[in-house]
């Protein structure tokens, strides 16, 4: 004869069976899930290792030599005429408010040489061996003042080995090179931009000889 | 039962009847202390169930609601971490030099292989570098375990898994990659098919890298690796020489920033390498070094104190000690002092100086500078020097200009830096040195005397044999050496040509050296194969590349501090000689 109590257990202990059959359930379940995540991961990783070692392969000096020996053919390698300090920069303390700057890079004229005047091949040398950019700053020209802010048209970026990287938005270079220098500018006259566009042969890059020209214009 | 003994005495009862006798008139008394008895084990029994069924309750609790969930060990059925166990190689800037690959390898149990012919063509069709009859028999031997094809491409590994062959069977394993192929082969080592690390740095570091403490960063830099690999190879490609070695070092740190052996070998097939092709003649070749030498030489005469810059030295009359003659390749006919004795790399003025200065300051100078062992690098395959014993007169002056003693390239590369750096000797590395980063240093020759190399040094490219080494803006300086090669007893025609250069010289920051062996006359070269000729230029081709790369301010030569830092004392500067030419070298 059952009595109330039983019933009760007997209930008590249906239901603690039904879930432990669940949870035992549902641990299976959840060990499979990580077996299967364990083995995504392990071929996720290996992947990353596969890709790694295709990067490698990819960004193999030999290679980019001659991908940028066949494509880049406009682009040389920069030479030590084309490095320079802003320090090196001729720099004129009576330079009239718009005064303005140069980029040019002549690989034809010793680097930094002091003379105002004269065409100067002039960018910033990278901040590390590693840092492939080489770029320059110039003050932008604006009727009235002196702009604060430093402009960078980057020339020739050298990527790992020695061969020009490819071209990167100026816009881009520009924003990145201002940040870098913090507002540092350096300004030179109106007449020596004059001469050094006429001086120097034209930048390879068509985006730098727009810029130049429109510089030279005083705009 | 105590109790039963009092039962024992009425034996004539049936088993199993209680006698009510006995309960009623002799062991009331009994039965109740015996109740009682048992009572109290009773509870104690339950209290001690209670107590455990409470711990386990307790227990319960804490573990379902207090516990953390992090605690909760649960037994993975699989590891997450790759199996890949060897680590590894980086250059400087984080290139991979050497990497793990997991791959697929094929083996087979021959008992399970239903039909071995079929077997066998549609594998060969599936890997066409497997041989069908090799595949038939080893499907048909009697083994439970036979390897068919080790290290499989993943494109493989599924155009055999799609047979669906019964009886073949994959094992996954790590294959070691190097994604520069030869650039760095002689440095980076290679691995043998069980993943041992078998020469270079593999070898050096292979418990390290087998360990997983991550990977090695090397000091090398794939760029400058690169670089010198180009310029080393065409330089012995022109000459048509048969094989050539390259240095570039961080004089300041002693770090190897890149390092060439030619001719090199892939090391993803080690086993295909003929010849020589796996000497490093950096570190394991050792050689006379011929006029390079003159670097010690001058140091070690210029620091003991003895002899200064302006003294002269008879260069004109030969010397002759037993049956050996010491003799100049070009004399130039007059007394030289020390600085164009190292200008025009006079060999009677070299060894007229050593002796002078004697026998033991040289030996114990060249100990200093650690020529008497092997170079204290992370390379498992290191030379150790040829040093003559006993140690003769005629020792001291031919070792003056680089006869007579053998070191290994890296010997020079190690001591050239420690001369012009200041005179601090630095262990050379092939692991990266980070910024700031102390690194430790022994002085071999003062600073004064260092500054008097770098203005020797100088003058050799400015105005010596190693003209076509100049770079304008970086100030090269060095010093070239020519040495003749010695067959058996005798020395012969064929050279090795060495020049070790420094940039910039004021301020010395790399060493580039470059080692030809046995040039011949390119058309360019006039005929000659000396080393102003063969080394010097492929030194400043290198430097003409690596120095945009490495950010050297470029210098403008005609600064009147740098004039002044570098230019010799008029008194000791050669005026004899206007027109001096790099064949003029040896």
């Amino acid at each position: 004869m059952l009595r109330k109590s039983d019933l009760l257990w007997l209930t008590v202990a249906a239901i603690a069976g039904v879930e432990l059959f669940h949870t035992s359930y549902r641990v299976q379940n959840l060990r499979e899930e990580i077996a299967t995540l364990d083995r995504e991961i392990i071929a996720e990783q290996s992947g990353i290792q596969v890709t790694k070692a295709e990067w490698g392969v990819y960004t193999d000096p030999v290679r980019l030599e001659a991908l940028a020996g066949s494509y880049l053919t406009t682009l040389t390698p920069i030479t030590a005429a084309q490095v320079a300090s802003f320090n090196a920069l001729p720099l004129k303390p009576g330079t009239p408010p718009g005064g303005m700057a140069l980029v040019a890079s002549n690989p034809d004229r010793p680097m930094g040489s002091p003379a105002s005047g004269r065409a100067v091949g002039v960018m910033a040398t990278p901040a590390s061996a590693s840092g492939p950019v080489a770029s320059a700053s110039v003050a932008v020209p604006a009727p009235g003042t002196v702009h604060p802010a430093a402009v960078a048209l980057a020339s020739v970026g050298s990527s790992g080995m020695g061969m020009p990287a490819a071209p990167v938005p100026i816009h881009h270079r520009m924003n990145r090179q201002a940040q870098a220098d913090g507002g540092q500018a350096a300004v030179l006259t109106r007449a020596s931009v004059a001469r050094v566009s006429s001086a120097s042969r034209p930048p390879p890059d068509d985006e730098i000889g727009n810029l130049l020209l429109r510089l030279g214009r005083g705009q | 039962m105590t109790e039963r003994s009092s039962f024992t005495d009425e034996d004539e009862l049936e088993p199993g009847i209680v006698d009510a006798r006995s309960l009623s008139y002799r062991s009331v008394s009994d039965a109740a202390k015996a109740l009682e008895v048992g009572r109290n084990r009773l509870i104690i029994t339950g209290l001690v169930v209670i107590l455990a069924f409470l711990a386990v309750s307790a227990k319960l609790v804490v573990a379902t609601c207090f516990s953390h969930r992090e605690e909760i060990k649960v037994d993975r059925p699989a590891d997450p971490e790759p199996p890949l166990a060897r680590s590894d190689i980086l250059d400087r800037n984080g290139q991979l030099l050497a990497t793990s690959l997991a791959t697929a390898s094929l083996h087979a149990d021959p008992k399970l292989v239903l039909d071995a012919e079929e077997a066998a063509s549609k594998l060969v069709e599936a890997l066409p570098d497997l041989e069908y009859q090799e595949v038939y028999d080893k499907l048909t031997s009697n083994k439970r375990f036979v390897w068919l094809k080790r290290n499989l491409t993943p494109r493989q590994h599924y155009a055999v898994h799609i047979l669906g062959l019964p009886g073949l069977l994959f094992e996954n394993e790590e294959r070691r990659f190097y994604p520069s192929g030869k650039l760095a082969s002689h440095v980076v080592g290679y691995t043998g098919v069980d993943n041992v690390g078998l020469a270079g740095l593999e070898r050096f570091f292979d418990k390290r890298l087998k360990g997983g403490a991550g990977s090695v960063q090397t000091s090398l830099d794939l760029r400058l690796q690169h670089i010198l690999h180009r310029e080393a190879s065409a330089a012995v490609e022109e000459f048509q020489a048969l094989g050539g070695n390259g240095i570039i070092m961080d004089v300041r740190t002693g770090e190897i920033l890149a390092m060439v052996s030619l001719p090199d070998f892939d090391p993803q097939e080690p086993g295909d390498a003929e010849g020589d092709q796996k000497f490093d003649r950096n570190a394991l070749g050792v050689y006379e070094m011929g006029s390079t030498f003159k670097i010690f030489n001058s140091a070690m005469v210029l620091d003991s104190g003895k002899i200064h810059l302006a003294d002269r030295f008879d260069t004109i009359n030969n010397i002759h000690v037993g049956h050996f003659t010491i003799h100049e390749y070009h004399g130039l006919h007059r007394m030289l002092n020390v600085a164009e004795i190292f200008q025009y790399s006079s060999n009677l003025g070299s060894a007229r100086m050593a002796v002078q200065v004697g026998t033991p300051t040289q030996m114990a100078f060249m100990a200093k500078i650690g020529f008497f062992r092997p170079v204290p690098i992370e390379l498992p395959e290191l030379g150790w020097p040829l040093v003559p014993k006993p140690w003769r007169e005629i020792n001291t002056m031919t070792i003056a200009f680089g006869h007579g003693m053998s070191v290994s390239p890296l010997h020079v590369a190690m001591g050239a830096a420690a001369v012009i750096n200041g005179g601090i000797m630095h262990k050379p590395t092939l692991l990266k040195v980070q910024p700031g980063q102390e690194v430790p240093g022994e002085r071999i020759i003062s600073e004064q005397t260092s500054m008097e190399m770098r203005r020797l040094f100088r003058i050799v490219v400015t105005e010596g044999t190693a003209k076509f080494a100049n770079v304008p803006g970086y100030m090269v300086g060095g010093k070239t050496g020519t040495a003749d090669k010695q067959r058996g007893r005798h020395y012969t025609n064929a050279n090795l040509t060495s020049f070790v250069g420094v940039f910039p010289i004021n301020d010395p920051k790399y060493l580039v050296m470059i080692m030809v062996d046995e040039p011949k006359p390119s058309a360019n070269s006039h005929g000659f194969t000396t080393a102003g000729w063969v080394s010097a230029p492929a030194v400043g081709r290198v430097i003409k590349q690596i120095g945009p790369l490495l950010g050297i301010q470029p210098i403008d030569e005609q600064n009147p501090e740098i004039r002044q830092a570098l230019e010799m004392d008029p008194g000791t500067k050669g005026t004899a000689v206007a027109a001096y030419s790099p064949d003029d070298d040896h």
